[in-house]
């Protein structure tokens, strides 16, 4: 596993012209309403802030078109759909980034129950090779606990990857006063032969204007 | 339910989300995201096969009455108890 994931990476580092573009921002909008969707809710019915996070990736990639696909002998070709690919931390160590088929066509429930599915699959060793080769854009997220950046990988023959760092609470300006607020940086690590970082910026514009209105997710 | 068979189905549950825990070797007050590597989809897959084993349907906001062994037992024998779920 180690070995496999060593050669994507020098392949990526090698081949693709990495840059990166980082923003923070206020995600306690959408932690506000996350507690309110899952209070009452058996544990099979609530969603986690992971999953939110994902389906705003997958709705920046579809307003950034950009972002999302593959580049193959000197050509990006864009992905009609959205294989968002979500890392996975393998038990024991590894980590494998399987994609979720047809994200752009699932909603947010959806999301999560694929995200479950997933995960749960990476850890047994039972994915399909079409997950592991599909992927169109990959997400990286640190988790409710941890640091609070990460500029990440890309994994060819994808042209992005967003890394998400672990929530933190923050004095934040809301209004024009100062409040604690849960934020979170998010990094998108992007390809310079397919995008640049006004193009970069507007995904990390649209995924912030998501994020902002979970309601809409 | 005894607080030995609540120790049991807690444990089960926990190596049943996480495989490679040996039970043997679980301490009570490790941590199930700090020392034992949890991550959030872990703890949502940890608090529903509770509730499937139990019927006792934990709160978000509980979660951290759950989070190490010595905590875990005392608050599912008593929300147990109070025929929560």
């Amino acid at each position: 596993m180690r070995r496999a994931i060593a050669a994507a990476m020098t392949r990526a580092k090698r081949e693709i012209p990495h840059f990166y573009l980082s923003s923070t921002m206020d995600v306690q909008p959408a932690r506000d309403w996350l507690d309110a969707r899952n209070a009452g809710r058996p544990p099979d019915g609530r969603l986690l802030l992971g999953a939110l996070f994902v389906r705003a990736v997958v709705l920046a990639a579809q307003a950034v078109p950009v972002m999302n696909g593959h580049y193959r002998d000197d050509a990006f070709l864009p992905a009609s759909g959205v294989n968002v690919g979500v890392a996975v931390a393998l038990r024991g160590g590894g980590l494998v980034a399987p994609a979720l088929i047809g994200a752009d066509r699932m909603d947010l429930a959806g999301t999560m129950a694929g995200m479950r599915d997933l995960v749960m699959r990476a850890r047994a060793g039972r994915l399909r090779g079409s997950e592991m080769s599909e992927g169109t854009i990959t997400v990286s997220s640190l988790g409710e606990t941890g640091a609070e950046a990460m500029a990440g990988v890309i994994f060819p023959p994808q042209v992005a990857l967003v890394g998400i760092g672990a929530p933190q609470l923050r004095p934040w300006v809301v209004a024009g006063a100062i409040v604690p607020r849960q934020v979170v940086t998010v990094t998108v690590s992007a390809d310079h032969r397919v995008s640049d970082g006004r193009l970069a910026a507007r995904f990390l514009a649209a995924f912030a204007q998501q994020i902002a209105t979970p309601e809409d997710l | 339910m005894t607080e030995t068979d609540m120790r049991r189905t807690f444990i089960d549950a926990l190596v049943g989300v996480a495989p490679d825990i040996d039970p043997e070797s679980l301490g009570e007050g490790d941590h199930i995201q700090r020392d034992l590597g949890l991550d959030s989809m872990d703890v949502l897959n940890l608090v529903a096969a509770l509730h499937d084993r139990l019927g006792i349907d934990i709160p978000e906001a509980d979660y951290p009455q759950i989070a190490t062994l010595a905590l875990a037992v005392p608050y599912l024998q008593a929300a147990g108890a109070s025929g929560q779920g």
